[in-house]
């Protein structure tokens, strides 16, 4: 069988297929079963519903099966509903989730999906490469001339303003939620420029978001070796395995910086909201005011773009662009009174969706209470409620679909409020993995630096610890010693530290990178720690407020937890797609794929993962730092007296005295002319 | 307005502080305390810790809880402190800098602990243990202390700010909250606790300030903080103490807690929109008041002064121990005398002096560490370690002063039978052996220079200090010598042990009219849980140089 190139949605190769198959349909199972290593017979009966199910279904579920059963990759798939893949060459997706959270702050989070591009037969795909860019109709320009030009795959850029409180909000939706600016993109090394291409991004970016990109230079960046992989299970590259190792695929490099103490203002909004299709004019974006926004208490925005799969092989793919705006308002704040509405937050309203929107939807997450009847929200939703998750994890939400009800009343409102001030009952959050970091020690010649990690889950956690640390922090690897539920432990056997990436700093060349697997017990607090000597600097390396002292980013965790918990509501990374109902339908096919390929053969969620990132505190370093005023004060006195002193003794003494006498006629003329 | 409704409630709930929570068990007490900053709106967690030193046992839990600023990045933080009274609370929207509250138990060992651990210093020991802090915040840029005693009215507001082992908060931090006292909340402020009124006087005017000065620099020199802020200093943070006091019969208006609330919030507000840690304005002065001060450009010099008279002194006593003034007397008497030559000719045994240094050395560090180590053997007492290393003290002296006085014996006797010899042979044309110089001259020499050294050194780090021993010690180091005359030998050395440290602490208590022992115990205590230079600069620099010069001062005159 060559099936394995046959186009999709191809008629005539499908009717072949369908030729070809009904003859020796047993025995194809049969080999796809061995050729699928499946011992377990459940994964057999499945496989033979699923054929079946391919053959009696549209054409081009027989083209995924076919495909599947000919090619000799590792997994094979059986779909259990057809899925609709959007034909449209470009979509646009506009949602907001408000969620209110335990201490009476809201939480909102702004997303905006447009889709570019689907493409087939196309052997290799990269977002630079190919001829997507072509023309653009919803698909921000800017942002496309930037993929193409510098070879980019995939980038993420966020701004974060404030922290995200893990212990009190749980996790949020948008992954990124460190401090300050990060950024990182996997580029296409094809041509071997990769570090030119990546200094023109961020050179580029800078100029596209006002924002300090441009300092994100090499004493900055680094390459992560085992965090920040391809985002998403159906992402092109992560979809494909095969493609991973293989010496054909292009080589791609992962580029990675932040800037911890930049500022997010209005500045970098407006640029990012030129980046939509309806601008703030219409739809859920009309909500972003600026005023209200960076009024909060957490404000973070982003832009992700990736290549995706449409279908579950990947055949079909295209780029897609999130951008996310995620707000945590203190409503609280000024009477204690935890009731809110939509107009009352963002000080604005939804008129109408935006016309150019294929789906725009406001959801409505319910707190988890532990008495009913404590609040209420108005309007109800149309079509009810309903839950998501499995017993304690259980949400109630609510979805309106704004092209709907803004048709029956305009503009949409929303609001909720409580009826006891005093005894709310609300679930605590109980975030899986929390970290912290500070240093220790004081002093201007040397310090420490301590992670503490908790695991509050009852299961053991593979996590991924990546730190970077700014040159002038001289780290000694000698020092790092870790504890166990704040006991000294040995960690002879790599129990606990599975694997650890060290990169030495260089000076003012390249930071320091410490990466390390971790595997973390059950119900377990871990803590590392580092020691390091200060750098003195040299004095122009100190910037103007040189005594405030020098940020250190956060360092970020990876973790993957397990999804019957429920942490960040509806799934860990996919929450960028994941409330498009076909796309959480496609990463559920493409999970089952993935575990019966594995030889579990499990359809149970319950051992299905997300995978999050934690992000630590940003921190303040203060090197020693010399007295600027002192040489400043000494030099203008000392400027001022030798430029008022030789001025006027130069010119005394090179001055040549002499004596002149008017002539006679000369001073007469004068006196005339006076006259 | 919400400040003030804020501060009624907390006004409130504060009779039942008073009343309930000053009779709690110490861990309860600081779980309510918690759970009042919980129901802020506060991150809080309570903190355990024992400390054990020579004398006491001591064990307590702070309560502390965060408030987190609103779109920070956490980076910096500011902490409020309190030794356990005044709650009041600002929850604001435009801060840049989380606020830590801190109220710790104890006396200073409190939130001595709580910062150790803050740095990540914690211990587990026997002598300390501190429990790990829960929560965190950012880098701590400055703090203030609060001590009031109560919810009472009070007419003036006092500030200290000597901290441990004399090092001084930023000028700027005193004067920010004495701008504030001035204009937003009008309260009468002064250093310290004391009140004096402002007269025509001009003379009286400046000696009030020279006291002030004074007081000031006796907080310095002793090194041990006048409050909980001393402890941050250590932590390069800038804190002051901001004491509520009533003085009865004082004009000033009378101010409540609301007031205290305004200060507290401007104040707060003031730190908060700092950029970067203060650094612009003084971090070594002397003031006298408020709003004057002396700055280190005016003061180092005498006490630079004072360290170059003793260094001139030794240099002086260097160059007579040589052979120059019998040379003079040569040249007085019209002799034919050989050519000087620019070097010394008579010898100057410096075996005497450097074993007398080295030994008084050796016997000031024993008896620091007779005084701070506890050997567990029944009736154990400080004093009891004192006049212990006051004998081993007076044995070194003792034994030092006899056995140069023998030595000195023998030598006249064996100088005696060269005479005889050399009267023997007339024909002896070489001039004759000029006997070596005497050994107190030369250890003078070297009590003078480390004198110079000590004060010249000190001076840059604790300036107060430094002051006062060159005053107590500038007129006996510089004018005492071995006399012939038995009483005056008597009457200088009676005068080197009163300025001994045992005659200072009898001295002191006897000024203080207090029990030698607790000024013993309040000196031990610095140094053992403050880590106060006070008795390791007094055992180990102070005694040792002192003994030598009472060694001197017994020893045989030529």
């Amino acid at each position: 069988m060559t099936a394995g190139g046959v186009p999709y949605g191809s008629e005539s190769s499908a009717v072949k297929l369908k030729q070809k198959w009904h003859g020796p349909l047993a025995n194809l199972v049969e080999d796809l079963c061995k050729v699928n290593k499946m011992r377990t017979t459940p994964a057999c009966v499945l496989l033979i519903t699923g054929a079946l199910l391919a053959l009696s279904s549209s054409s081009s579920v027989a083209a995924s099966a076919s495909a599947s059963a000919s090619s000799d990759q590792q997994y094979v798939y059986s779909s259990r509903e057809p899925i609709p893949i959007a034909k449209a060459p470009e979509a646009f997706h506009e949602e907001l989730v408000l969620k209110p959270m335990n201490d009476g702050s809201v939480y909102s989070h702004f997303q905006f999906t447009t889709h570019i591009g689907t493409m087939m037969d196309e052997d290799r795909f990269d977002g630079a490469s190919s001829n997507l860019f072509a023309h653009y109709n919803l698909f921000p320009r800017s942002i496309g001339q930037i993929l193409h030009s510098f070879e980019v795959e995939e980038l993420h850029l966020t701004f974060t303003q404030g922290r995200w409180q893990y212990g009190d909000w749980g996790y949020p939706l948008a992954p990124s939620a460190g401090t300050g600016v990060e950024l990182w993109a996997w580029l296409s090394d094809d041509k071997r420029q990769t570090d030119a291409n990546w200094k023109a991004l961020t050179n580029t970016l800078s100029g596209l978001f006002c924002a300090s990109l441009n300092f994100i230079d090499k004493t900055i960046t680094v390459e992560p070796k085992m965090s920040f992989r391809n985002e998403g299970p159906y992402n092109v590259h992560a979809a494909s395995p095969d493609n991973r190792d293989n010496s054909t695929a292009p080589p791609r490099k992962l580029r990675y910086g932040s800037l911890p103490h930049e500022n997010v203002c209005t500045e970098n909004l407006t640029p990012w909201i030129k980046l939509l299709p309806c601008k703030s004019k219409a739809g859920i974006a009309s909500l972003l005011k600026s005023h209200k926004l960076f009024d909060s208490r957490f404000y973070s925005m982003a832009i992700h773009v990736r290549p995706v799969c449409e279908d579950e092989l990947c055949r079909v793919r295209s780029l897609e662009l999130v951008q996310t705006i995620t707000t945590v308002f203190d409503v609280a704040r000024h009477d204690g009174s935890f009731d809110w509405s939509i107009s009352g937050l963002f000080e604005r309203d939804i008129e109408h969706a935006c016309p150019l929107a294929t789906t725009s939807k406001v959801i409505l997450q319910l707190p988890h209470m532990l008495e009913p009847y404590q609040y209420d929200f108005n309007p109800k939703p149309p079509q009810g409620t309903y839950f998501e998750g499995t017993e304690d994890n259980k949400v109630e939400i609510a979805v309106y679909d704004l092209i709907q009800s803004t048709k029956e009343s305009s503009p949409f409102q929303l609001a909720m409020t409580w009826r006891d001030a005093k005894n709310r009952a609300i679930r605590q959050s109980r975030p899986g993995i929390v970290a912290h970091r500070y240093f220790t020690g004081y002093g201007q010649e040397r310090g420490g630096l301590s992670i503490e990690i908790h695991n509050n889950n009852w299961e053991q956690i593979d996590i991924l610890y990546m730190d970077t640390l700014p040159w002038y922090l001289k780290l000694y690897l000698h020092t790092f010693n870790l504890q166990l539920h704040g006991e000294p432990f040995e960690d002879k056997h790599g129990e606990i530290v599975k694997k650890m990436l060290y990169q030495p700093a260089v000076d003012r060349a390249r930071p320091a990178v410490l990466e390390m697997a971790v595997t973390m017990p059950p119900k377990s607090l871990i803590k590392f720690s580092i020691s390091f000597d200060k750098v003195f600097l040299k004095y122009t390396e100190h910037p103007p407020d040189a005594n405030r002292g020098f940020d250190v980013g956060c360092a970020v965790i990876t973790a993957n937890l397990p999804r019957h918990r429920g942490q960040i509501g509806r799934g860990g990374l996919d929450h960028l797609r994941v409330y498009q109902d076909r796309e959480s339908s496609l990463v559920k096919n493409k999970r089952l794929v993935e575990s019966e390929s594995s030889g579990q053969g499990d359809q149970d969620e319950d051992l299905a993962m997300d995978q999050i990132r934690v992000y630590t505190e940003t921190l303040l370093v203060s090197l020693p730092t010399p007295d600027f005023s002192m040489p400043y004060n000494v030099i203008t006195l000392t400027c001022t007296v030798i430029a008022l002193f030789f001025g006027s003794m130069f010119n005394l003494m090179t001055r040549n005295f002499e004596v002149v006498v008017p002539p006679a006629d000369k001073k007469a003329k004068g006196k005339e002319v006076k006259k | 307005m919400g400040l003030l409704s804020r501060l009624s409630k907390a006004q409130r709930r504060q009779i039942f502080g008073n009343f309930v929570l000053n009779w709690m068990p110490r861990l309860r007490r600081a779980k309510a305390l918690a759970r009042e900053f919980a129901q802020i709106g506060l991150k809080a967690a309570t903190q355990s810790y024992t400390l054990n030193t020579s004398t006491d046992s001591k064990s307590g839990v702070n309560t502390y809880a965060v408030f987190y600023a609103p779109r920070s990045d956490g980076t910096e933080a500011l902490v409020l402190s309190a030794p356990w009274i005044s709650r009041d609370k600002i929850r604001s929207s435009h801060m840049s800098k989380d606020i830590i509250f801190v109220v710790s138990d104890g006396d200073t060992e409190g939130l001595q602990a709580w910062l150790k651990a803050y740095h990540g210093n914690e211990q587990n020991t026997y002598e300390r243990s501190e429990e790990a802090l829960k929560i965190r915040s950012g880098a701590i840029q400055a703090a203030l202390n609060l001590d009031f005693a109560g919810t009472g009215d009070y007419n003036a507001l006092g500030i200290f700010f000597e901290g441990v082992n004399g090092q001084l908060p930023n000028l700027d931090m005193i004067n920010s909250v004495a701008d504030i006292a001035a204009t937003v909340a009008p309260v009468e402020l002064t250093l310290h606790d004391e009140l004096v009124p402002v007269t025509e006087n001009v003379t009286k005017n400046y000696i009030n300030s020279l006291k002030r000065m004074l007081y000031m620099m006796k907080y310095q020199a002793v090194g041990t903080p006048t409050g909980n802020h001393g402890l941050y200093l250590k932590y390069k943070i800038d804190a002051i103490t901001l004491y509520g006091f009533d003085k009865p019969g004082w004009h000033s208006q009378r101010y409540g807690l609301f007031r205290i609330g305004c200060l507290l919030e401007s104040s707060i507000r003031s730190l908060n929109n700092l950029l970067e840690h203060l650094h612009q304005s003084f971090f070594f002065y002397l003031l006298s008041g408020v709003r004057r001060y002396t700055s280190i450009g005016l003061y180092m010099p005498p006490v630079i002064i004072l360290g170059v008279s003793f260094i001139f002194h030794a240099l002086s006593l260097w160059g007579l121990s040589s052979d120059l003034p019998l040379e003079l007397e040569a040249m007085a008497r019209n002799k034919n005398a050989a050519v000087s030559l620019p070097y010394a000719r008579r010898a100057r045994s410096v075996k005497v002096p450097a074993t007398v240094v080295g030994l008084s050395f050796i016997a000031g560090l024993a008896s620091f560490k007779l005084l701070t180590t506890q050997f567990g053997f029944p009736g154990e007492t400080p004093l009891l370690k004192l006049v212990a290393s006051a004998g081993v003290c007076s044995m070194l002296v003792l034994s030092a002063v006899s056995s140069a006085q023998v030595r000195h014996r023998i030598l006249k006797m064996q100088a005696a039978d060269k005479t005889k010899d050399a009267k023997g042979t007339p024909n002896n044309k070489q001039d004759p052996e000029l006997a070596p110089a005497p050994d107190w001259i030369t250890l003078k020499t070297f009590v003078l220079a480390l004198s110079a050294l000590v004060v010249t050194t000190l001076s840059a780090l604790n300036f107060s200090l430094a002051v006062s021993i060159g005053i107590v010690i500038v007129w006996p180091y510089l004018h005492f010598r071995p006399s012939r005359l038995m009483l005056l030998n008597v009457i200088q050395t009676v005068i080197l042990v009163g300025i001994s440290p045992p005659g200072l602490v009898l001295f002191a208590s006897w000024w203080y009219s207090m029990d030698v022992s607790l000024v013993l115990g309040w000196i031990l205590e610095g140094y053992e849980i403050l880590g106060t230079w006070l008795l390791p600069t007094i055992c180990c620099i102070y005694w040792p140089i002192n003994l030598a010069a009472t060694v001197m001062v017994l020893l045989p005159v030529s």
